[in-house]
């Protein structure tokens, strides 16, 4: 999704946004934090941001090339989504709700055996199980933990209830006794809580947890990235 | 004159080391942003997880 960000007064702000016609989301943000924080310098500036959030490019809106987006997009999963007369399933399907949409689509599929795209949605939301059980344990067998763990949660707290999505519950369980697993997890937890203050706005407090990491959790996964970015930002800038 | 720059150079280091201050590079989390907003109901950027955001800054001028 497109998204502007100012920090002008609403008054002119939607002005703006009416004489121009913007149908898409527009950010009032107050004050100069966002511009302080991701280094505003000129207008219009741009960023591109990950699903999960990390940011993946910046320039001039002008200077954004499409086919940046295509290997991002091929890592990403939207719901399927059914005709308009599944507008309810449709719902819990774009809400990402797949515990309660399975046992929405399950019982249409009882009422209706011969619909077809009901059939094809569900067989499309058992091959994403699948295939995040397989990268879970494709991370796993790499040592990416962290990886591996956001997988096997994904499933649990995304696509619990479909058939198949318990194995990750015995995946996350074995982690939970893997001492290796545990020593790259913690690491793992620690800068996340870092780099969320961070995120937050709290940078000093982040800044110092992310260079606890690198200090506590040398040799670990997330102890590379808080070296990365203690690389990218050497004095705090 | 000097003064005037040393409570320059003062007002600096203070505000130098109360604030931090950090550019996101690519690579970086988004720092997440909270805000007033149009065409959409309330959110933040850490609301807008697992879609890929494309953020535009402007100003009307």
């Amino acid at each position: 999704m497109i998204v502007g960000v100012t920090n002008e007064p609403e008054s002119m702000v939607t002005k703006d946004v009416a004489k121009k016609k913007m149908k898409y989301p527009v950010a009032i943000v107050e004050g100069e934090d966002f511009d302080r924080q991701y280094g505003i310098r000129g207008f219009p500036t741009s960023f591109l941001v990950g699903p999960d959030g990390e940011i993946l490019w910046t320039g001039h809106p002008g200077s954004f090339e499409p086919e940046m987006l295509e290997e991002h997009l091929q890592k990403l999963w939207l719901p399927p989504t059914l005709p308009d007369k599944h507008a309810a399933l449709n719902e819990l399907l774009a809400e990402r709700n797949l515990a309660k949409a399975w046992k929405a689509l399950e019982k249409a599929r009882a009422a209706s055996p011969d619909d077809a795209d009901l059939t094809a949605v569900a067989e499309k939301i058992s091959a994403r199980v699948t295939a995040r059980l397989e990268e879970g344990r494709t991370a796993e067998q790499a040592g990416d933990f962290a990886a591996a763990r956001r997988a096997y949660v994904e499933v649990t707290e995304v696509f619990g209830g479909v058939p198949g999505a318990e194995a990750a519950k015995t995946a996350l369980a074995d982690l939970a006794k893997n001492k290796l697993a545990k020593a790259e997890l913690d690491a793992a937890d620690k800068l996340d809580e870092a780099l969320a203050q961070w995120r937050g706005g709290d940078l000093e407090k982040g800044l110092r947890g992310i260079r606890a990491v690198l200090k506590k959790h040398e040799g670990t996964a997330a102890g590379k990235v808080a070296a990365e970015f203690i690389d990218r930002h050497p004095e705090g800038d | 004159m000097k003064v005037v720059l040393l409570a320059a150079v003062l007002g600096s280091l203070l505000s130098a080391g109360s604030d931090v201050t950090i550019t996101v590079q690519v690579g970086d989390p988004a720092p997440s942003f909270a805000g007033k907003w149009l065409n959409h109901p309330p959110a933040t950027l850490q609301d807008l997880a697992g879609r890929i955001v494309f953020i535009e800054v402007w100003r009307t001028w």
